[in-house]
């Protein structure tokens, strides 16, 4: 029974929510495996249109890699939020994107053909440049959410990983481009 | 120029961040923020509606349709009940792509494809620059939404997959609410925290924090009367330090908190009266790459720029002590501010310790946050967040102390079973209260303080242990046994809260009648009491459900049709639609038609006040109707172009035998006036102008009669008016130890009076109430039932007028009570100035 309690402990830990936006932690490999596209590139072009009731942004990725999925030189995704005309829907949580800078994009698309970063923030990686290797950054996500749903440590929330790294972790999950 | 001075520091006075989206329009001076909210007096019956979405998301199995619609319908229910909040939320019916644009302001709950590792995201659509200007007190919501997943099963790992009567996934839909109405995470445990830190359950979803940001978006007379503040400055060597989240925490329960403006100041509404310790803590890091600390929406400035964080800081109590065993209490009043509460903080570069989350084990299940049973075997909660542990072990110099005295931390060890979790074994004052109480963290630099980390009670949680479908005489009764289960117990059946028939204590089961649902609908069945628990606690995501009977049901509206910008009563004819009152929901598609009162007139009947506005759009819409969880098949209204020869009439009230008032609108009218209630004419009407006057017969019963009014030839819709029980009266006033108020014990200025009021009905609340002391209206404290009448209690306002001074001569001044328009006669209280 304790082991029982104990796995139930470690269930409940798995969500965090973000302002207005509930979310699942998804480790790396949690990321590469629901992904149905990992791309490395520039993000640009952005703008916001309606979608139902609900404005996203809707931005083009300059491809610089093709990690996972079919190789391609560009791709469109979209993240909850934005301004259409002078109306804007402000969706915390939701991830922005400056000028210039590199990203590593866990993207997926739905059975309908939209596509989106997964959870949000969690599947965008900032590039970054040291003197010996470019390094993909993500921010830690708080230690509480460091535990998957069967309440296994991932190891790697909050992560700085070479791409090398993160193209062999790819590799290692089977995947290929 | 004194004026307008006056009334910008009246503005400033009013003005609270709170977690709401903001907007700043001055860069210097006093700091107004401009909260985003709805513009209720622009939303008829200040109630705004929201519509859920005709996609049928896949769900999990064993999960339904009706449930998660019932269940997104209570949680709106949430924010609809907080009685201190002038918003009003109602269900307005299933929508489709295809349904007319509203105009009225209103909240859609989508189904859209989430991508893996969302459950569900939603917030308010504005004009950007919302046309603010220095005036403008808000920016109004245009549109709310709330997108909950097309395919439930792509959030996979527990606490979800989420069926839909989970605590989780209720927390999430209340949570999400709270964004649509303008409301932001704060840090403070309610349900507005982030699901590490909530502390809140299915059974009490809202903290003292979600009441008073509500409130303060949406005030009412009676939580500016009974609600104080608190004001001050945040500043970190001189400078004012933006997002400081500063928290009045009572030892006893509540906590309230607000953020900083960019220059530091800042001020708590909505806090209960009582004493507090205040502190100021950083806002928790961004989670993975989100923009913004705590994954706020940052504030804009006068150029509609994000406002900068201002930085993490050390945690600080007032006055200055990082120890709250030092901190000096402070007194909050009602319709008092407590100012300059000022923080002179050290910043530091970086948090180690925050977001913490705490469990406990009531069963075999982890609940958060800890419930610990004072009668209880396991005396114990369990934390893991950043800075409690390193390497399996508590970090240097960790403490863990409780707050207020109700339980203190025995000890503290990693947990066996798992070295990053912290146990805390909990040693009880055996004379401590049931609720909520605070932990402070400390490591080596840093002080963390959680409030609502854990719940104290007194028993376990309820247990539903068994199930019995009962046909009492074509009434379906469901009888429930189990454990801890009493005549306060609430029981959901999915999310239908159910009409209780009793609790039998031989027997220990609670009758209850069983919803209207489609035949074979299989609910689950959880009960909720009062001390926060509910019986998900002891069952996880598998509580014992049960099979509901139903029959094929329908219903025909008449009329079918309204013009546009008219009132009229609307009749609805069902068959097996076993409407039980409180369980019905109408909804007409569109958020320019509003629901403005509806009466359960019989198990098959419906009688409603539909009000159309002028700006409807004319054309075809649906009627969605619910009762219980049976959602029956949608029905078809139309509304007509706007006809300027249409009479209409208002909603209107009168007790039996008194004179009743309704205007008319529509065509300028003149001629004989007759007036038919309920069909029966009534003699001696008049009117003058848009007035129309009649007296309300004698010897009615309470209730809503159809009136119809003919003017010449025009003669109106018709409307429901309703007949209201007699006036209250007033039969006596108490000092609050008990002692009657007279020439002996004369009331005084600043103290407490219980008046004992009867015929006030049923499921009175305090801001329903209205308390006219010698011509000075006070809103009610409180107002708690008893023996069939009810004790309103009133703090006297100085404003009364009290007799001569020095004391010798009290006067005697008249007391009336009213509630919903219906006034008692004058009942006299001696009154004289305070000591």
């Amino acid at each position: 029974m304790i082991r029982f309690v104990q796995v139930s402990i470690l269930c409940g830990l798995a969500a965090i929510l973000c302002p207005a936006t509930t979310l699942e932690l998804l480790g790396i490999d949690g990321l590469i495996d629901k992904s149905t596209q990992v791309v490395r590139g520039k993000v640009s072009n952005c703008g916001g249109a309606y979608r139902g009731a609900m404005i996203y942004t809707h931005c083009s990725v300059t491809i610089v890699e093709t990690l996972k999925g079919v190789p391609a030189t560009q791709a469109r995704f979209s993240v909850p939020g934005g301004k259409v005309g002078n109306i804007r829907q402000s969706i915390a949580g939701s991830p922005d994107f400056q000028p210039g800078v590199e990203y590593v994009l866990f993207l997926w698309t739905s059975p309908n053909g939209f596509t989106q970063i997964i959870g949000l923030s969690q599947g965008k990686f900032e590039v970054r440049s040291t003197a010996t290797t470019p390094t993909a950054v993500r921010a830690a996500i708080s230690d509480v959410a460091m535990l998957d749903g069967m309440g296994q440590e991932v190891q790697d929330a909050g992560v700085r990983m070479t791409l090398t790294s993160l193209r062999q972790r790819m590799a290692n999950r089977s995947v290929g481009k | 120029m004194k004026r307008l001075l006056a009334a910008l520091l009246s503005i400033a006075t009013l003005a609270s961040g709170h977690y709401s989206f903001v907007t700043y329009n001055t860069r210097t001076g006093t700091l107004v923020p401009i909260p985003r909210k709805f513009d209720l007096s622009a939303i008829p019956g200040r109630t705004v509606q929201f519509f859920i979405a005709d996609t049928a998301p896949q769900l999990l199995p064993g999960d339904s349709i009706a449930s998660l619609h019932s269940q997104i319908r209570l949680a709106a229910k949430v924010w609809n009940d907080v009685d201190v909040s002038d918003l009003r939320l109602s269900f307005g019916g299933i929508r489709s792509a295809s349904s007319p644009v509203s105009f009225t302001p209103s909240i859609e709950v989508t189904f859209d494809d989430l991508p893996p590792g969302t459950l569900a995201y939603g917030g308010p659509q504005v004009v950007e620059d919302g046309g603010v200007n220095s005036t403008q007190s808000f920016i109004p919501i245009l549109r709310s939404v709330v997108a909950l997943p097309r395919n439930f099963s792509n959030v996979q790992s527990s606490p979800c997959p989420c069926p839909s009567f989970s605590e989780g996934f209720f927390g999430t839909l209340v949570h999400e609410f709270g964004h649509t109405l303008g409301l932001q995470h704060s840090m403070t445990s309610g349900v507005m925290a982030t699901s590490i830190t909530r502390g809140v359950t299915k059974s009490r979803p809202l903290a003292a924090d979600d009441i008073a940001g509500i409130s303060t978006l949406y005030p009412t007379r009676a939580s500016q009367a009974n609600f104080g503040s608190i004001s001050g400055r945040v500043t970190a060597q001189g400078a004012g330090l933006a997002y400081a989240s500063v928290v009045a925490m009572s030892p006893a329960g509540a906590a309230v908190s607000t953020v900083t403006n960019p220059d530091g100041t800042y001020r708590i509404e909505g806090i209960p009266p009582g004493q507090y310790l205040i502190y100021a803590q950083p806002l928790p890091p961004p989670q993975g790459n989100e923009a913004f600390p705590a994954g706020m929406i940052p504030a804009l400035d006068v150029d509609r720029r994000n406002i900068d964080f201002g930085g993490y800081f050390d945690t600080q109590f007032f006055p200055g002590t990082r120890d709250f065993n030092f901190a000096s209490p402070t007194t909050v009043r009602a319709a008092n501010n407590v100012s300059e509460i000022n923080f002179n903080v050290t910043r530091r570069n970086s948090l180690t310790l925050h977001s913490l989350q705490t469990y406990s084990f009531p069963g075999q299940v982890a609940v958060q946050p800890g419930f610990v049973n004072t009668n209880g075997g396991r005396n114990f909660i369990l934390a893991f967040g950043g800075g409690l542990t390193t390497n399996n072990q508590l970090s240097p110099g960790l403490q863990v102390r409780a707050v207020g005295g109700a339980a203190n931390v025995s000890s503290s060890r990693p947990y066996s079973q798992d070295g990053r979790f912290v146990q805390m074994d909990l040693a009880f004052n055996p004379f401590a209260d049931p609720g909520a109480n605070h932990m402070v963290f400390q490591n080596a630099s840093e002080v963390y303080v959680q409030p609502s980390a854990f719940w104290l009670v007194q028993r376990q949680p309820p247990q539903v242990a068994n199930l019995n479908a009962i046909n009492d005489n074509g009434v379906r009764l469901l009888s429930i046994g189990g454990t801890n289960l009493s005549a306060e117990t609430r029981i959901l059946v999915d999310g239908m809260v159910a009409t209780s028939r009793g609790y039998d204590d031989a027997s220990q089961r609670l009758t209850v009648l069983a919803p209207s649902a489609a035949n074979g609908h299989r609910a689950a069945v959880v009960a909720l009491n009062p001390d926060g628990q509910s019986s998900l606690f002891l069952s996880g995501n598998n509580p014992l459900t049960v099979t509901l009977e139903g029959s094929d049901s329908s219903f025909v509206t008449s009329p079918s049709s309204l013009p546009v910008g008219t009132e009229s009563m609307i009749e609805i004819t069902g068959v097996n639609t076993n409407f039980i009152d409180g369980q019905v929901s109408l909804g007409f598609g569109v958020s320019d038609v509003v629901v403005r009162r509806m009466w359960v007139a019989g198990n098959n009947r419906l009688l409603v006040n539909v009000l159309v506005a002028a700006n409807a759009p004319a054309g075809p819409t649906s009627v969605t109707l619910v009762s219980g969880l049976q959602t029956l098949p949608i029905g078809s209204f139309n509304l007509l172009p706007a006809n300027t020869r249409v009479l209409s009439l208002s909603p209107a009230s009168a007790a039996s035998g008194s004179t009743a008032t309704v205007q008319l609108r529509g065509p300028s009218v003149s001629g004989q006036v007759s007036v038919q209630l309920n069909d029966r004419p009534i003699a001696g009407a008049a009117l003058n102008g848009n007035t129309l006057t009649f007296p309300v017969p004698t010897g009615l019963a309470a209730g809503a009669l159809p009136l119809r009014v003919t003017v010449g030839s025009d003669t109106s819709l018709p409307i429901l008016f309703v007949v209201d029980p007699p006036p209250p009266q007033v039969t006596g006033a108490t000092a609050q130890l008990g002692a009657n108020i007279d020439a002996n014990r004369p009331a005084r200025l600043g103290e407490t009076i219980v008046f004992s009021v009867a015929g006030l009905g049923d499921m009175v609340s305090a801001s329903r109430v209205v308390v006219n002391i010698g011509g000075i209206e006070h809103t009610p404290q409180s107002v708690q039932s008893a023996n069939g009448f009810h004790q309103v209690s009133v703090l006297l306002s100085n404003s009364v007028p009290n007799g001569t001074v020095p004391v010798t001569v009290p006067m005697t001044v008249p007391v009336t009570v009213a509630i919903d328009g219906r006034v008692s006669a004058a009942f006299s209280l001696v009154v004289r100035a305070s000591l």
